[in-house]
């Protein structure tokens, strides 16, 4: 039996040939400049500054980070333009400086933007995000809540470990939240809450998880080991997800905060709080009165609501015969407007009732246009990668007329 | 960045462009065609790259997307006794069989992270998934490898 000590990777792959690189040199070779002008957010940009001029805030421009780029990915329209409120916020907290950028809501979802820079040599800080939603005195409940860059529930210490990266790590954050039942009208207001702690031990690097060598719950114990020790096991350099579950700490927001302090580890240094106001935009619900017939299955289209940032629908799939669990169901679908032009999945999922006949199938993707949406093309997505086989086309498809 | 450095940084990142679509590919002429696709695409989407620093996963991610582009307008299937003869043989053509086995799911963050270096971060961003995710695919497909080569 031959033996391999190490797998070079590298030895598996073929070298460059050299048509490949040819390819390359002659895509580079059609660069060409040209002239044009992504007015509004250079003009974001010098409003800051002055505004930065003006207040003396210490603020690093070059960090701003904006939901321009972070929900609409650098494609916006101009309703997208005017509901963006500018926050331009910067807090300071041993040397970590903290900066919102702007927030964006379409009725459904909330897109927030954060930077965070240190000082060379400040201490390590631990980091947990917060959101929350008020409708005048009344909370509104939050359905999802997600961060980019950062564990939304978990946080992050920043500055990150450097002894255990060597790579630069994200200083810029999306957070998204999405919120039920908006009042129409009016206004919602956004408490963004970070708590920050700071490590009372020793922070080492996590060793990963060799399931040859030991049990997960083993290991799992290794990591109470070290807390015992006083010190604080950090996984990539930044996350303590694994060292806080292994502690068993649970709950949400404020009352984690409290159970990792318990934990001794830790102790609060501050609570930064950002509150803004955003509008609410009207978002246009549709209840098409129409069925798909489908191979196997008929699609009811239950509702279909069109935001400004994104599409949300809602179908009812009823299968010919009962269907023996929802883990083989293919519900998950594509979308694309009128032009032909996918919109950008970005979330999906499915049901199957206890009559094993009907399947409740949910699910959004982003839009970000000033052309209305007259019509959805719904199209079954498929794993390519298990039947690479198919293609977009073979799959089954619907058309949904939004304006008669 | 002026379009001579943007050129540059393009033409750097050749050598893992090509490691990269041939995971997926494992077809020298796809990989051409998604390789200047990518530094097509990329010059026409350079305005969403906000921080140099992230060059290197930016590319990769736009790479990714024409890697299964192609795959899916050219109905490839590659099964392992058809294995498309490239231009360079592998060293090691039992190592490159045994990756060549595992799920594209499990082979393309190995690859990622094992051969190109990249943190499970960066794969996170250019892959859309989890860092969670990431581990938990990572550590399989290093097993099954291990398995495969009966290390």
């Amino acid at each position: 039996m031959d033996k391999r000590k190490d797998i070079d990777l590298r030895s598996a792959i073929p070298e460059t040939p050299d048509m490949c690189r040819d390819a390359v040199l002659q895509a580079v070779s059609t660069y060409r400049e040209e002239r044009t002008m992504r007015r509004p957010y250079k003009m974001i940009l010098a409003a800051a500054l002055v505004l930065a001029l003006l207040c003396g805030t210490a603020y690093a421009i070059a960090n701003y980070y904006s939901v321009r780029e972070y929900v609409a990915l650098g494609k916006t329209s101009e309703a997208f333009e005017n509901a963006i409120v500018p926050l331009e916020k910067a807090i300071t907290v041993n040397g970590v400086t903290v900066t919102l950028g702007d927030a964006v809501f379409d009725g459904r979802e909330m897109g927030l933007t954060m930077s965070m820079e240190a000082e060379e040599g400040a201490e390590s800080l631990y980091f947990l995000p917060q959101i929350e939603a008020f409708s005048g005195e009344k909370r509104l409940e939050l359905n999802d809540y997600k961060a980019e860059g950062m564990d939304a529930y978990w946080g992050m210490l920043y500055p990150y470990m450097t002894t255990a990266v060597d790579y630069m790590l994200p200083s810029r954050f999306g957070f998204s939240a999405e919120v039920q039942d908006v009042p129409t009208g009016g206004e919602v207001t956004w408490r963004y809450t970070l708590h920050v702690l700071k490590p009372v031990g020793k922070l080492v690097e996590q060793c990963l998880w060799d399931d040859e060598k030991e049990t997960y719950e083993q290991w799992e114990q290794s990591l109470r080991d070290l807390h015992a020790q006083g010190e604080i096991s950090v996984l990539a350099g930044y996350s303590l997800t694994d060292y806080l579950t292994a502690l068993n700490v649970s709950g949400q927001d404020s009352i984690k905060t409290d159970r990792i302090v318990e934990t001794g580890a830790f102790e609060k240094l501050d609570t930064i709080v950002f509150e803004f106001t955003t509008p609410v935009p009207e978002r246009t619900s549709i209840v098409p009165d129409e069925t798909y017939q489908l191979e196997g299955y008929i699609i009811k289209v239950k509702s279909i609501t069109v935001g400004m940032m994104q599409v949300d629908y809602e179908l009812e799939a009823c299968y010919d015969a009962p269907q023996p669990n929802e883990h083989e169901l293919e519900q998950s679908w594509a979308l694309y407007d009128q032009n032909g032009t996918e919109l950008r999945f970005k979330s999906g999922g499915w049901s199957l009732a206890e009559d094993k006949v009907t399947c409740k199938v949910t699910g959004s993707a982003s839009r970000i246009s000033d052309e209305p949406l007259t019509a959805i093309t719904f199209r079954l997505d498929h794993d390519f990668t298990i039947d690479p086989d198919d293609t977009a086309e073979d799959m089954p498809f619907f058309i949904v007329q939004l304006t008669k | 960045m002026d379009k001579q450095a943007f050129a540059e940084r393009v033409v750097e990142q050749t050598d893992r462009m090509y490691r990269i679509a041939w995971t997926l590919l494992r077809n020298d002429d796809d990989c051409r065609d998604a390789m200047q696709e990518a530094a097509l695409r990329a010059w026409e989407k350079r305005y969403t790259l906000r921080e140099e620093a992230y060059f290197a996963t930016w590319l990769t991610r736009i790479l990714i997307n024409e890697c299964h582009s192609i795959q899916r307008k050219r109905k490839r299937v590659v099964y392992l006794e058809e294995v498309a003869e490239p231009a360079v043989q592998p060293r090691d053509m039992t190592l490159s069989l045994a990756l060549q086995a595992l799920p594209e799911k499990l082979r393309l963050p190995l690859v990622m992270h094992s051969l190109e270096g990249m943190t499970y971060d960066e794969i996170a961003q250019a892959l859309r998934i989890s860092k969670a995710t990431i581990t938990g695919r990572i550590q399989r497909a290093k097993q099954r490898l291990k398995k495969e080569l009966e290390v």
